[in-house]
């Protein structure tokens, strides 16, 4: 043991324990956890098909077991981790929120085999559908730097699988934009075209379209 | 224990010069201002922050909680757009170091509010640019190449503390990233077919990518760096460690600190890796905010060595 301790302003130490906190909360809002669970989600084409070949991956080590079983060995855990985040990080949730601060950082995490591409199409009242917009479509470029900005993008690529909160408001949306821009159209068609991407070896194609989801209308007021 | 304390407490002190946090504020607030703009631009104040019935998608008024913008000034297009108007201001003032860190605070608290109204259209970089402008709020980084150096005086130090928060920010962002990819796809049991996937997706892809069929074992080779690069991002506190104990013993030390592991060999990695999302992905800000804080990872005195070298090499 030295015979004196160097000193320290006290501010060190306050200082150092205020960044433990901060670096220990969100540490743990960092942490690869679960933040909701819904055995719905599983059922996604994205998810069954990544549980079908993690039931191959099993089987090819010995491991019997199928995608359903996966499902629900997984949910059991995704629930217990949500929980878990949820309570831990429930003292903190006002400070978080009014900030809007935090930590979440799943970059591409499930790359998506099933994606869809937005499309737009309107027409006057007895005429026949034109397509006006539709991702990477040369021919049908309307708003396409608005449909491509990223905050746009975020409202409608999540509606994609099932059609949430923010899609009949921002079809509206899209409905007001075709209307101004177009005089003569009365009718504006939103929609997804469901993709399937396959991988080399899988099919001749890289990309099938196939089906329509989400599919709504607005008429001119 | 007490050398843990002892070693924690050291790591958040000191002081050193401000030119990082400076250069990082006007990045970062240059990018953010022309996203801002870009809102503008397409008349995306309404549709994005407003309330339903003026044409707003994200229906804040409906919500089981009410933000508090529109809960306390009422809820209006009107409200949006001064609230639009408030945070292009404060990020301006940000960028300019007028009054950095009260507008720091201020930017912080506004976009907070916005993010509430359309949690779709706020993405992770949103929620990284409220998390660096909050270590701001600490910072009297506008006393350097700000506003504030000429009402308040230049300053010659700052804490050491906000731009080593940024670099373990940067660290937890990539590497938690990188445990995250659980999906087969992004391992050789799933044949590294991640990025090849990725880039078939027409809702992000800049131009159509089937032609990467032809090329699939590059995609494959990227894949496989893209997780190297983000797990390797646990060892980067591990090789500032290793440079600021130079003296002491080890093999591996030695090899990180003659290699300078961090600046040589991750970082170059790092900027294609977001130069090549650039090019090929339409993420908006993302590859550029991340870049902006890039600097962090230097310490003021190897930015002015960087910057004397640079002046020298071009006649400066």
């Amino acid at each position: 043991m030295t015979p004196w301790r160097r000193w320290h302003p006290p501010w060190d130490d306050v200082r150092a324990v205020l960044l433990l906190g901060v670096v220990v909360v969100h540490g743990f809002a960092a942490a690869p956890l679960a933040r909701s669970a819904s055995r719905k989600r599983f059922d996604l084409p994205l998810a069954r098909d990544e549980l079908a070949r993690l039931a191959t991956l099993a089987g090819r080590v010995g491991i019997d077991t199928s995608a359903e079983q996966l499902a629900d060995s997984a949910y059991d855990v995704v629930r217990a981790q949500s929980g878990l985040r949820n309570a831990v990080l429930a003292p903190f949730a006002d400070a978080l929120e009014l900030t809007g601060t935090g930590q979440a950082w799943g970059l591409f995490t499930y790359p998506d085999r099933f994606p869809a591409r937005l499309v737009v199409e309107g027409r006057p009242a007895e005429g026949a559908w034109r397509r006006l917009y539709a991702s990477l479509d040369p021919n049908a470029t309307f708003n396409r730097d608005k449909f491509v900005y990223r905050r746009i993008r975020g409202v409608y690529d999540g509606n994609s699988d099932k059609a949430g909160r923010a899609w009949d408001p921002f079809v509206s949306w899209v409905g007001m934009e075709v209307f101004a821009a177009y005089p003569e159209i009365d009718e504006v068609r939103v929609k997804f075209r469901g993709i399937h991407t396959y991988e080399p070896g899988e099919s001749a194609e890289a990309l099938v379209e196939s089906g329509e989801r989400a599919v709504r209308v607005r008429r001119r007021p | 224990m007490s050398g843990v304390w002892s070693w924690w407490r050291s790591l958040w002190a000191g002081a050193e010069h401000p030119s990082v946090m400076a250069v990082i504020r006007v990045l970062v607030g240059v990018v953010f201002l022309y996203d801002l703009a870009l809102v503008w631009q397409y008349h995306l104040i309404t549709p994005l922050w407003g309330p339903g019935g003026a044409g707003g998608i994200g229906d804040p008024s409906n919500r089981a909680q009410v933000v508090e913008l529109y809960r306390w000034f009422g809820d209006s297009a009107h409200v949006a757009r001064w609230a639009f108007r408030a945070l292009f201001g404060a990020v301006l003032c940000f960028t300019l170091g007028l009054f950095t860190r009260p507008m720091a605070l201020l930017a912080v608290l506004i976009y907070a509010q916005l993010a509430r109204v359309l949690p779709d259209a706020d993405r992770g970089i949103d929620m990284l640019l409220r998390n660096v402008l909050f270590i701001y709020v600490f910072v009297p980084a506008g006393r350097f190449w700000g506003a504030d150096a000429r009402l308040f005086g230049p300053l010659g130090r700052i804490p050491a503390w906000p731009r080593r928060l940024i670099v373990l920010q940067l660290v937890v962002v990539y590497f938690t990233a990188g445990i995250q990819k659980t999906a087969v796809a992004w391992w050789p049991w799933g044949g590294f077919s991640a990025l090849y996937v990725v880039l078939q997706d027409i809702a992000i892809a800049r131009i159509p990518f089937s032609w990467l069929r032809q090329v699939y074992p590059v995609t494959q080779l990227f894949t496989a760096i893209t997780m190297v690069f983000e797990l390797l991002a646990c060892l980067v506190p591990l090789a500032y460690w290793y440079r600021s104990t130079p003296l002491r013993a080890g093999w591996l030390r030695a090899q990180f600190n003659r290699n300078a592991i961090v600046t040589r060999w991750w970082l170059p990695m790092g900027v294609c890796l977001h130069v090549g999302i650039a090019a090929s992905m339409q993420l908006g800000i993302f590859p550029w905010v991340m870049l902006a804080l890039y600097p962090a990872f230097f310490h003021p005195d190897e930015l002015a060595r960087g910057w004397r070298r640079m002046r020298g090499e071009f006649g400066g």
